[in-house]
């Protein structure tokens, strides 16, 4: 339960074996990239790796077949790149007949594909009844058709039509207006003038005939040329039929040569023929990294470093956590993931969040169906909050049998108490709100207590020890918040045994300066001496508001947890609405579905309130005071695993 | 300031200030190939996507840096709108601030006897979002034309007797008055509010602007054109926040830039800053705001406070954006487009 040990390696082996190593480590899948130009940026020697992927327009042929063929390219396997001969051998063997297919496909699509641009553009211009030719013969004036944007098209409007600029307009559409203007051979001031309006030179083709005509002829054309696309396509499929291992074999081989060739960024050159890698790896599995990398020649690990600490970045963060904790990962995550020497807080967000969500919830059949749900949730949408909403729902139902609540029915369970020899149910919510009350804000004191222990492991992890003993959610935080509580509590005639001269003095002044001060004992604390960091002035404005914000801050956090009670007494209340409103309704059939009704209403609104209210109890009262959540994802270099067919229907049937 | 609308608008400002473009998302553009590859950041991942538009072709530097400055300004009108009364004045300094910026455009263009150009660079935007007719501005050719255009307006009495006063135009001093004329409006808007605490906040935002504007002023004038300090004096805001008047004083008297900024470095801004960053380009204040501006959009309980940092925080975010594209296309090595970035301390890597 923690954020897993990191140590930075520098693989570095000969350039060609890159693709070996990157193939090694993917296969491992614990080993985080770093940019290694940037990691060696002010080392000598090393230089980034510029290359362009030749991989990339192969592959994106051979997937336009396979696409063309009915076989959806995810579900191709990535093949690893040791079959590099046999690769090549089907590259050959293949490619002079397909790329010959794909060719005559590819130039027909091309010429469909400029003929439809042509159109598309001379559309714009559909209204200009004169021929092409003609204003390519001008001979005093030269035109230039194109666009500029709307915008501009006011300000065109708005300076007017002079001698050396004349225009005509031709379509306007959303965001562009399309128009001819005329330039004058030998002076440049209007195209000056197009220039500052972010004019678009639209390139005409070089046809006879008004914009209309060309327009008419060219549909015709793309007739054509897609009947002779149709049967170009037939004997592409034939040749796929016949060829069908050999080409997904392929495409699978290239498919991993060009997620192989997008992890090469990752890497940069050492004095021109050496590739370096630069990788965070958990600690404990160093030795499987060297383990693989020992199969790939010449290529070798060592603990990188070069420059210091400081040098080598943040590692990113891998969270550990027990199976149970591991669903309110999703929680964290959201706010942001844990820094490296940051406190995981996942466990305690476990707990408090199903114990809150658990009181809050208190209904044993609400409570069961909720976890029913968030199962369901898990198991056929794979949605997150569903793992999260089982440990809840469960927690829910546990709280039910304390407060005796079954779908709002209140006495539904007294036969079990009275058989294991109690009175009635253990705590009836309507009759001790008060104590409800009281008891959220202690479970609130209790929650703020430890989050501000958590701070200071947090604080001392990170070697701030001035925070962690100085701060307001430090030690003498601590201090403060419960001297403040015990005088508190002396106002309602509760006796504690601290005298109150040493309460005050102790627990309350000494803390207050200790908080007052800590920018300048902090510094002490470093061996900088006793410094301010500011004007004397700025320093007590600045720190008397944050003392004032941080008793604020004390206060309302507590009082927040009311909502803890305030939320059991709604969910008592509203069930107990809907129970009159049964008995209204005169019972029997009509009153179980008035229960229904309300039971259904009541858990999907509450559940949804009841985790918004917790998680925002998390977030504000307890997360601000001891997390920062700016860590940096650990992840793993990987290939995407093919999707299975069967999975691949399933998400297009839920697209359609 | 304190109507549900204002908290409304508080809530509005969170909500995109969150949003914001971070060191990460500056970087991942510096680091893009060219000026289209930025702008299809912009258009998919960022706020500003939906106010950018190019169709099917490719933008070029210019059509993009125009079309950021215009989305910042109708964000923050539109912000400003949603605050309906309560955000009023922050309203009256968008649209102080936009007049004053068209009206420094047009007296470039017309010192440089090319007045009719100034439409083509002109920022297009509604007519309700300025103190005079822009459409007039847009007519106007001569001196005679602006004066006619600007007659009822706000900036009449301000300008008129400058342009009258001499023969073409005198650009320092028209933009010296102009500028003025915003933090004289506003800081006068701005002390009438009801909580003294919210006046000195806002204050503090607009004034700081104005005062590193002076000393910025100062620098520059000592440096590349020796004026005297009677000329400079009146080219000054006159607005104190920090700067000490006798500090003032030795820098209007100092013989050299350098030895302005020796005195400006040795008050209390030195403490934030060295002449390095200072000098690395941009606004002097620019290098100050985003701390300042961060701080009171995260710790300000007042919606007029975090609305009006949040406006200023938005200029700073164009103009990032403007050194990233230039930088992109002039090709920078990400790492010295980094060092120009204006980020508050505590978001820099």
């Amino acid at each position: 339960m923690s954020v897993e040990k990191m140590k930075m390696k520098l693989l570095l082996g000969k350039a060609e074996r890159l693709n070996d190593a990157l193939g090694a480590i993917t296969s491992l899948g614990f080993v985080h990239l770093e940019n290694a130009s940037s990691v060696m940026a002010d080392t000598r020697d090393f230089s980034p790796l510029n290359e362009q992927n030749q991989v990339s327009a192969v592959c994106a042929r051979v997937e336009e077949t396979v696409k063309l063929c009915g076989v959806d390219p995810e579900t191709v396997e990535p093949l690893p790149g040791e079959e590099d001969a046999e690769a090549d051998r089907l590259l050959s063997g293949l490619n002079d007949e397909l790329h010959a297919l794909q060719n005559d496909c590819a130039a027909l699509r091309e010429r469909i594909r400029l003929l439809e641009e042509e159109s598309a553009l001379l559309k714009h211009f559909s209204s200009l009844d004169v021929k092409l030719e003609e204003l390519r013969k001008t001979e005093f004036v030269e035109v230039r058709f194109g666009c500029i944007p709307a915008d501009s098209y006011e300000k065109l409007l708005q300076y007017g039509e002079t001698d050396s600029l004349q225009y005509v307009p031709c379509s306007t559409d959303k965001d562009f207006c399309w128009l001819l203007y005329l330039s004058p051979r030998g002076d440049d001031d209007a195209d000056r003038i197009f220039a500052s309006l972010f004019f678009r030179q639209a390139d005409l083709p070089e046809k006879d005939g008004t914009p209309s005509a060309i327009i008419a002829s060219d549909a015709e054309q793309i007739y054509d040329l897609h009947v002779e696309l149709h049967a170009a396509n037939d004997r592409l499929v034939s040749f796929f039929q016949s060829n069908r291992g050999e080409l997904l074999s392929l495409y699978g081989h290239l498919k991993y040569q060009n997620e192989v060739f997008a992890l090469r960024r990752y890497a940069c050159l050492y004095r021109g023929n050496y590739a370096a890698l630069v990788c965070w790896v958990p600690e404990e599995r160093c030795g499987e990294l060297e383990a693989a990398l020992r199969q790939v020649e010449s290529f070798t690990v060592s603990d990188l470093t070069v420059g210091g600490d400081a040098a080598q970045g943040t590692p990113p963060t891998r969270l550990r956590n027990w199976r149970i904790f591991r669903p309110f990962q999703y929680f964290v995550e959201m706010y942001g993931s844990p820094s490296y020497h940051e406190v995981d807080p996942t466990p305690f967000v476990a707990l408090t969040y199903t114990l809150l969500y658990g009181i809050m919830f208190a209904d044993v059949g609400q409570g069961i169906l909720l976890a029913l749900a968030g199962y369901c949730m898990y198991r056929f949408f794979h949605n997150p909050v569903g793992r999260i909403l089982i440990p809840c729902g469960l927690c829910g139902t546990v709280f039910g049998f304390l407060f005796g609540s079954v779908f709002g029915y209140e006495d539904l369970l007294d036969p079990v108490y009275r058989a294991v020899g109690l009175s009635g149910k253990p705590f009836s919510v309507m009759d001790n709100a008060n104590t409800l009350l009281a008891l959220s804000i202690g479970i609130g004191v209790v929650l703020l207590l430890l989050a501000m222990c958590i701070g200071i492991c947090s604080s001392c992890k990170k070697r701030n020890y001035g925070n962690a003993l100085f701060g307001a959610n430090g030690a003498a935080g601590i201090v403060l918040y419960l001297s403040l509580l015990c005088l508190i509590v002396q106002v309602f005639d509760i006796s504690v045994p601290i005298p109150g001269a040493l309460l005050v003095t102790v627990g309350v002044l000494l803390p207050v300066c200790l908080v007052f001060f800590r920018a300048p004992l902090n510094s002490l604390l470093r061996g900088e001496g006793f410094r301010l960091g500011e004007s004397v002035g700025d320093y007590v404005i600045e720190n008397l508001f944050e003392l004032i914000e941080v008793f604020l801050s004390y206060f309302t956090n507590t009082l927040s947890f009311l909502r803890v009670g305030a939320f059991v007494l709604i969910h008592a209340g509203m069930m107990m609405a809907f129970s009159a409103l049964a008995e209204i309704v005169g019972g029997g059939a009509l009153g179980v579905v008035m229960m229904v009704i309300g039971n259904g209403f009541v858990t999907v609104l509450e559940g949804l309130l009841v985790a918004i209210q917790v998680l925002r109890l998390e977030f504000y009262e307890m997360f601000s005071r001891f997390y920062d959540g700016d860590g940096k994802q650990f992840a793993p270099a990987v290939f995407r695993r093919a999707k299975p067919a069967s999975k691949l229907r399933r998400s297009k049937r839920s697209a359609s | 300031m304190s109507g549900n609308a204002s908290f409304a608008v508080l809530t509005r400002v969170r909500a995109q200030y969150g949003a914001r473009l971070r060191e990460a998302d500056y970087l991942e553009m510096a680091s893009c190939k060219s000026v289209p590859d930025v702008a299809a950041f912009l258009r998919e991942r960022t706020a500003y996507g939906a106010f950018l538009a190019w169709g099917d072709s490719v933008p070029t530097r210019g059509l993009l840096e125009y079309q950021l400055r215009k989305a910042m300004l109708a964000r923050s009108f539109a912000l400003c709108k949603a605050g309906g009364a309560d955000t009023a004045d922050l309203r009256d300094y968008l649209l102080l601030r936009n007049s004053v910026n068209e009206l420094i455009g047009f007296l470039r263009f017309l010192a440089a006897g090319q007045s009719e150009r100034y439409v083509l660079s002109a920022m297009l935007l509604p007519e309700a979002s300025s103190r005079f007719s822009l459409h007039g501005l847009g007519q106007a050719r001569t001196k005679e034309d602006l004066i006619s255009c600007l007659r009822g307006s706000f900036f009449e009495k301000i300008l008129t007797p400058v342009l009258q006063s001499r023969d073409g135009v005198d650009l320092p001093l028209s933009e010296a008055i102009l500028d003025r004329a915003v933090y004289e409006d506003m800081e006068k808007r701005f002390s009438a509010c009801s909580s003294g605490a919210e006046a000195d906040a806002l204050k503090e935002i607009l004034l700081l602007k104005a005062e590193l504007g002076d000393a910025e002023l100062l620098y520059r004038a000592k440096t590349y054109y020796g004026l005297s300090p009677a000329l400079l004096r009146a080219l000054l805001s006159g607005f104190r926040l920090r700067l000490t008047g006798a500090e003032l004083e030795q820098m209007l008297a100092a013989p050299t830039g350098e030895d302005v900024l020796r005195i400006f470095l040795a008050g209390r801004y030195g403490r934030q800053t060295t002449s390095g960053e200072l000098l690395s380009g941009g606004n002097w204040a620019d290098r100050f705001l985003p701390d300042l501006l961060r701080k009171r959009i995260h710790f300000s309980a007042v919606p007029s406070v975090v609305l009006f940092a949040y406006l200023n925080w938005l200029e700073l975010e164009v103009k990032n954006l403007v050194y990233v594209i230039e930088g992109v296309r002039y090709r920078l090595p990400p790492a010295k487009i980094r060092e120009l970035l204006l980020l508050p301390a505590k978001e820099r890597g």
